[in-house]
C-alpha cells in the first residue's frame, strides 16, 4: 500500500518534470526559430542597403554628365552615401546593436534627404531624365528602396513577434535564463519627434 | 481599410464554404445510395418494402467516388505540374531574372519587392506577350513551384504602383495557398462532372449493346431486359446526381473563389501598404476597352487564378469567379462612388499611363510630354475624354489654369492650344463635374494644387482669379471645405461697393481701348440703378480685394446676381467686340456667381458664333 503510494508520487513527479522539460525545450526552440526569422529578415535589409550604396555612385556619375551646375548637391549625395555605408559596416561588425542601428538610421535619413533633393533637381534636366542609363538606375534605386522598406516591415514584424513571445507568461520566466534578450526594432527613436506639440493659450 | 480584419473575415468565410463543398460531395454519394436502395426495394418485391441496406453503401460510394477520384487525380496531376507549365500552356514566355528591357526589368523588380514584403521565395515570372488586356495570374500548387504571369497590357498600361498592387494580389494567392485550394475544388468538380458523363454514356449505349437481337419471349431476353432496365436507371441516377452535384459544386467554387479574391486584394494592400496602387489598377481595367479579357482559348481553365475575370459577359454573377470590379474597389476605398474610368480616356493611355496617375494632380510633367502633340483630335490626346474622367480631370484643370496664365492666353504652351477659349470653358465644366467624383481628400489636394499653380507664377491676373474662383466654388463644396454660399443680401445698396469693384474689373477686361473703358463702366453701372459711381482703377486694387468682392456678390439674392451678370455683359460688349476670351470671362463670372451662363442671343446683339467667325 505504502509502496504503491510512493510509486504513484514518484511517477507523478517524474511526469511533471518531463512535462516541464518538454515545455522548456519547446519554448526554447520556438524562441530560437523566432530569432532566426528576424535575423534572416535583418540580413535582407543588410543586402538591400549594400546594393543601394553600390547604385548611388553610378547614379551620381551618370548625373554628373548632365548636371554641371549641381556640383554641391552631387557632392552632398556622395558624402551622405559614404557616411551611411560606414554606419552599415559598423553595424555589420556588431549586429543588432541598438546604438549602431540608431546611427545607421540617422545616416539613412540624411541620405534619403539629399537623394530626394537630387531627384527634385534632376526634374529640371529633361535629357537626364530621358537618358536610358539614368532611367535604369532610377528604377533599380526605386526598387531597392522599396525592398529596404518592405524588408524593414518584415524585420519589425518578426522582431515584434519575438519580443511578444519573449515577454508572454510563462515563457518570460525562463527567457533570460536561456539567454534571450529583447531585440531592437529597426526604426528611428527620436525623443523630439515623439513629443507632443506644446499648445500655448496666450 | 482594416486589412487584418478583412483577411480574417475572408479566411473564415472560405473555410465555411469548403465545408459546404465537402457536403456537396457527400450528398452526391448519399443520393446515389438512396436511389439504389429505392430501386432495389421496388424491383425485388411485388409490393414496396423498405429495408435499409447499409451494406450497400460501400458499393454505391465506390461507384460514385471511384470515377470521381480517378478523374480528380488526373486533373490534379495535370494542374500541379508547377506554375510554369500552366503559364506556358497559355502562351507565356518566361523572363530571365536578368532581363534588360526596361518594363521587364521593372516587373522583375516589383515581383522581388513584393516577395520580400510577403516573405515568399521569388516566384518565376512569365509574360503573356499576346494579351493586350490587363490581367495576371498565379499558378503552382505550392509556393516553391509557383509562377506569376502578367499580360503585356499590364506592363504597358499600369504604372509602377499599380503593377505592384497586381503582383501583391497574385503573391497573396501564392501565400494563402489559394492555388492549392482551387486545385482541390477544381479536381473534385471534374470528378463530380465525370459522374454526369458516366451516366450519359450508360443511358446512350445500353440500348445499343442489348437492342441488337429480335429473339422475343425467350427467358434470356427477359433477363436481358431486366439488366438493360437496371443499367438505364443507374445511368439516369448518375446523370442527375452528377449534373446537380456539378451545378452546386461550381456555385460553391465560384463563391469560394470570390472570397479569396477579396482576401488577395486585402493582402495586396498589406504587402505594399498602398491601397491606391491596386485600386487604380482595378479602375483602369474597368475603364479600358480590352479590360481584363484574355484571348487564349485555354484561359477559362485558369479563370479562378486570374487577377480579374478573363472572359467577358459569359459568367452570370453566381458563377463568376471574381467579385464585380466595383465591389472590389469599394472594399478597398469605401469613399469611392464614381463609375470606373472612362473608356475612351483609357484607350490613349499607353503613352501617358504613368503620367496620368502619378502626375494627375501635379500636372506639369504630363504637359511637358504633351506639348509637341497637341491636336484636339487625331493626335492621341483627347482633352475632352481626359476631362470626363475623374482621375485625369485634375490634370485638365491645372492645364487650363496654365493655358490662361497670360491674359492673351492663347499661345499657352500646352496641349490645349488648339481648343478655343469657349471649348476650354466646356473642358472646365467637364473637368469640374468629373473632379467632384474624387474622394474628398483628393479634391482638397487638387484644390490646393490649383491655388499653388495660380500663385506660383508672378502674373496672377484677373482672368486666372475668375477661373480659380469658379474652381473653388465647385470643388470647395465638393470637398466639404466650403459650405454653399448662403443668401445674405436682398438689397442692392448693401452690395454696392462689391458691384463697383467687379464692374470696374469687367470694364477693363472687356474693353481693349483705354478711352472706352469709362463709357463701358458707365453703361453697365447705369443698368443697375444704384446711383452715381466712378469707375475704380483696377490696377490699384489688389486682386484679393476683387476676389473678396466677387465672393460677397455671391451672397446676394439670385435677382441681384442676375442684374450684376447682365451689367457685366453690357460692360464687356459695350465696345462692340466680344472676343472669345471675353465670352469665356462672362461664363466664368456667371459660374463664380452661381448662375447659369448668360443667354448670348438676348444679352448681346451678336451671338458668340458670329463673334467667333468674325474673329
Amino acid at each position: 500500500m505504502f509502496l504503491s503510494v510512493a510509486v504513484i508520487f514518484v511517477a507523478v513527479v517524474v511526469v511533471l518534470f518531463l512535462l516541464v522539460l518538454l515545455w522548456g525545450v519547446g519554448s526554447y526552440n520556438g524562441l530560437v526559430a523566432a530569432r532566426a526569422r528576424f535575423q534572416n529578415a535583418f540580413a535582407q535589409i543588410d543586402v538591400q542597403l549594400k546594393r543601394r550604396y553600390d547604385l548611388i555612385p553610378n547614379l551620381v556619375e551618370t548625373a554628373r554628365g548632365f548636371m554641371r551646375h549641381e556640383r554641391e548637391t552631387l557632392e552632398a549625395v556622395v558624402a551622405a552615401r559614404n557616411q551611411a555605408s560606414s554606419a552599415l559596416e559598423a553595424l555589420s561588425a556588431n549586429p543588432m546593436d541598438p546604438a549602431s542601428i540608431q546611427s545607421l538610421l540617422k545616416a539613412e535619413k540624411g541620405l534619403g534627404g539629399v537623394m530626394g533633393r537630387l531627384m527634385a533637381v534632376s526634374e529640371a534636366y529633361p535629357e537626364l531624365k530621358a537618358n536610358q542609363n539614368m532611367m535604369q538606375l532610377t528604377e533599380e534605386l526605386t526598387s531597392t528602396e522599396n525592398k529596404v522598406s518592405f524588408a524593414r516591415q518584415g524585420y519589425n514584424d518578426a522582431v515584434t513577434t519575438f519580443n511578444v513571445a519573449l515577454k508572454t507568461f510563462p515563457t518570460v520566466l525562463i527567457a533570460s535564463f536561456l539567454g534571450f534578450q529583447e531585440a531592437a526594432l529597426f526604426e528611428v527613436k527620436e525623443a523630439a519627434e515623439k513629443e507632443a506639440p506644446k499648445v500655448s493659450f496666450s | 481599410m482594416d486589412f487584418f480584419a478583412a483577411q480574417d473575415e475572408a479566411r473564415e468565410r472560405s473555410g465555411r464554404l469548403l465545408w459546404l463543398f465537402a457536403l456537396a460531395v457527400t450528398s452526391v454519394v448519399l443520393s446515389v445510395h438512396v436511389a439504389a436502395e429505392l430501386f432495389l426495394g421496388w424491383s425485388g418485391h411485388a409490393e414496396f418494402e423498405f429495408h435499409p441496406h447499409w451494406d450497400l453503401l460501400p458499393w454505391t460510394a465506390g461507384v460514385t467516388l471511384v470515377p470521381m477520384g480517378i478523374v480528380a487525380l488526373t486533373k490534379w496531376a495535370a494542374l500541379s505540374g508547377g506554375g510554369g507549365a500552366v503559364a506556358e500552356a497559355l502562351g507565356g514566355r518566361r523572363l530571365a531574372p536578368d532581363a534588360s528591357d526596361f518594363h521587364e526589368r521593372q516587373l522583375l523588380n516589383v515581383v522581388e519587392e513584393v516577395s520580400i514584403a510577403a516573405g515568399l521565395r521569388v516566384p518565376e515570372v512569365w509574360i503573356l506577350d499576346e494579351e493586350p488586356g490587363i490581367n495576371a495570374f498565379a499558378a503552382g500548387a505550392d509556393p516553391s513551384c509557383a509562377a506569376i504571369a502578367v499580360s503585356r497590357g499590364c506592363l504597358e498600361r499600369l504604372s509602377r504602383d499599380e503593377l505592384q498592387g497586381v503582383v501583391g494580389h497574385e503573391c497573396s494567392h501564392i501565400l494563402n495557398g489559394d492555388m492549392r485550394l482551387n486545385f482541390h475544388t477544381m479536381a473534385w468538380i471534374a470528378g463530380i462532372a465525370a459522374l454526369f458523363v458516366l451516366g450519359q454514356v450508360l443511358v446512350r449505349l445500353t440500348p445499343h449493346f442489348f437492342g441488337g437481337g429480335n429473339r422475343s419471349g425467350s427467358r434470356k431476353k427477359q433477363e436481358e431486359n431486366g439488366l438493360v432496365f437496371l443499367l438505364l436507371v443507374a445511368g439516369l441516377v448518375l446523370l442527375i446526381a452528377g449534373s446537380v452535384g456539378a451545378f452546386f459544386a461550381r456555385l460553391i467554387q465560384a463563391a469560394i473563389s470570390r472570397q479569396r479574391e477579396f482576401l488577395a486584394d486585402a493582402s495586396a494592400v498589406q504587402f505594399t501598404r498602398n491601397p491606391e496602387g491596386i485600386c487604380n489598377a482595378l479602375k483602369k481595367i474597368g475603364g479600358y476597352v480590352d479590360g481584363s479579357r484574355l484571348h487564349s482559348v485555354r484561359s477559362t481553365e485558369v479563370a479562378h487564378m486570374l487577377f480579374c475575370d478573363g472572359a467577358a459577359g459569359f459568367f452570370s454573377s453566381f458563377f463568376a469567379t471574381h467579385p464585380p470590379l466595383s465591389e472590389r474597389i469599394h472594399r478597398l476605398e469605401p469613399a469611392w462612388q464614381g463609375a470606373v474610368s472612362d473608356a475612351s480616356a483609357q484607350a490613349l493611355e499607353p503613352e501617358v499611363a504613368e503620367e496620368t496617375h502619378d502626375n494627375a494632380l501635379t500636372g506639369t510633367d504630363a504637359f511637358e510630354s504633351q506639348r509637341t502633340a497637341s491636336a484636339p483630335a487625331g493626335s492621341g490626346v483627347d482633352w475632352m475624354a481626359l476631362a470626363r474622367n475623374a482621375e485625369t480631370s485634375g490634370r485638365v484643370l491645372l492645364g487650363l489654369l496654365e493655358a490662361f496664365e497670360e491674359e492673351s492666353g492663347f499661345d499657352a504652351p500646352s496641349g490645349l492650344v488648339l481648343y478655343n477659349t469657349l471649348e476650354r470653358m466646356t473642358l472646365l465644366d467637364l473637368a469640374l463635374s468629373a473632379a467632384r467624383q474624387l474622394p474628398k481628400a483628393q479634391v482638397r489636394k487638387l484644390l490646393e494644387d490649383c491655388e499653388q499653380q495660380v500663385i506660383a507664377d508672378e502674373s496672377y491676373n484677373l482672368f486666372e482669379m475668375m477661373l480659380l474662383q469658379s474652381i473653388r466654388r465647385h470643388l470647395g463644396v465638393a470637398s466639404g471645405t466650403r459650405a454653399p454660399a448662403a443668401v445674405c443680401y436682398a438689397d442692392g445698396m448693401s452690395l454696392r461697393g462689391a458691384f463697383q469693384v467687379v464692374l470696374s474689373a469687367m470694364a477693363v477686361l472687356g474693353t481693349d481701348h483705354e478711352a472706352n473703358r469709362d463709357a463701358s463702366f458707365a453703361t453697365a453701372w447705369g443698368a443697375l440703378g444704384l446711383g452715381e459711381a466712378p469707375r475704380l482703377d483696377v490696377a490699384q486694387i489688389p486682386v484679393s480685394v476683387i476676389e473678396g468682392a466677387l465672393f460677397e456678390c455671391e451672397k446676394g439674392t439670385a435677382v441681384l446676381r442676375g442684374a450684376l451678370l447682365r451689367s457685366c455683359v453690357l460692360a464687356v460688349e459695350m465696345d462692340g467686340v466680344m472676343t472669345e476670351l471675353e465670352a469665356a470671362l462672362l461664363r466664368a463670372v456667371a459660374d463664380a456667381l452661381g448662375l447659369p451662363a448668360p443667354d448670348w442671343k438676348t444679352g448681346s446683339p451678336r451671338s458668340v458664333e458670329e463673334v467667333n467667325s468674325g474673329h
